[in-house]
């Protein structure tokens, strides 16, 4: 992952995985949730909230991967200035997540 | 308040409504949902945040996919100014038990204000830029694809500048738990002198980053609800794919003055709330 045009790419794919995962899993959620009461559905032992909040993991996680993503590749070309930036740009998002829960 | 057909009627085309317009304007569309989901669906205001954040998400992903693919979004500027929205979040954070908070939304109003005064005065006057030192050891010039010219090369002046003002984006973002799209578009373009739709597609794609730290808070509070969160993200996730892939149908000027409105309308709200006239 050398040139920027391979990142632009590899970030783009990612992107579109990160969504189409997590709209097929709120879409199924969406759609259990009206049937959540059937019997066959009851069978299947899926659980529609289960099903929404894994589509919700699913998309948070994609920016956090972009990041990483964006980590990988500044340090394949050895952008150090990148690589402090982005380093401190994931040290913030997990100080924020920490600050926040406290 | 049930997971009801009623709900998703209502919430799927105003949520698609909001992810349209997010993405052409670089915006999360968290500043439309969150009135629609408290004022007319009653939902409380901290699971409509929870939605929110979430529905940011989507915005950002699902318009980054096309913005990202063709050039648009400048991700060494997003990560130069990143730098400055986390540093801003975490003051944010510290400062927002210390403060009060009518009187930083009569402020915030009148920041958005100014910044509506800006682009409109600035409509049909836009001049590119060179890259100024920083920008050119950062190496923040991109390019983007004009409807008229073609793909144009621009540079990014003002860095410094910039990166003060997204400290104060990131500040702002976590004090009133917007995405702060509001913010950093005004910035970029007026400042930064990054054209309009690259500043769009750039927001975009850095809210995202603040978004998901904010939204693994609300789960954990415990206000991020499936049944409020499933049909709101849906919606704004199709409604960024749309709205990013004909953004190339706008001119520029057009989506200045659709910001412009947008920037008025959160200004009004945020002084009336201010005020103590709104919830």
């Amino acid at each position: 992952m050398k040139t920027r045009e391979e990142l632009e790419h590899r970030v783009s794919m990612l992107m579109m995985f990160g969504l189409g995962l997590s709209m097929i899993l709120l879409a199924s959620s969406i759609t259990l949730s009206f049937f959540s009461t059937e019997s066959w559905v009851l069978s299947l032992g899926i659980e529609w909230e289960r099903l929404a909040i894994a589509g919700v993991l699913v998309l948070i996680a994609t920016p956090i991967i972009r990041v990483l993503f964006c980590l990988h590749h500044f340090a394949a070309v050895r952008d150090w200035k990148y690589i402090v930036l982005t380093i401190w740009v994931l040290f913030g998002m997990v100080l924020g997540v920490v600050l926040g829960a406290a | 308040m049930d997971n009801s057909i009623f709900f998703l009627l209502f919430t799927l085309p105003v949520s698609f409504a909001a992810g349209f317009l997010g993405a052409l304007l670089g915006i999360g569309g968290g500043v439309i949902l969150i009135p629609f989901l408290v004022l007319f669906m009653g939902v409380p205001v901290h699971y409509a945040i929870g939605a929110g954040m979430v529905a940011v998400i989507a915005t950002s992903t699902a318009s980054g996919i096309s913005y990202v693919k063709g050039g648009a979004t400048n991700i060494k500027l997003s990560m130069f100014l990143e730098a400055g929205t986390v540093a801003g979040a975490l003051i944010g954070a510290l400062l927002a038990a210390r403060l009060d908070e009518y009187v930083l939304e009569i402020l915030f109003s009148l920041v958005i204000f100014y910044c509506a005064f800006v682009m409109f005065s600035s409509m049909g006057k836009f001049r590119r830029a060179w890259n100024d030192k920083v920008a050119e050891r950062f190496d923040l010039g991109h390019h983007h694809h004009d409807p008229v010219h073609g793909k144009q090369k621009y540079g990014v002046t003002n860095s410094i500048s910039g990166l003060f003002g997204s400290v104060a984006a990131g500040c702002i973002s976590c004090l009133f738990g917007i995405g702060g799209g509001v913010v950093k578009v005004p910035l970029m373009n007026q400042l930064m002198k990054v054209p309009m739709k690259a500043a769009a597609a750039t927001s975009n794609f850095m809210i995202g980053v603040t978004a998901a730290t904010g939204s693994l808070v609300f789960i954990g509070l415990g206000y991020v609800v499936p049944w409020i969160v499933a049909p709101v993200t849906f919606g704004v996730g199709l409604g960024s794919l749309i709205g990013s892939r004909t953004s190339h149908k706008f001119h520029p000027e057009t989506l200045k003055l659709l910001f412009v409105l947008l920037l008025v309308y959160v200004g009004i709200r945020m002084a009336l709330k201010g005020l103590g006239w709104m919830v």
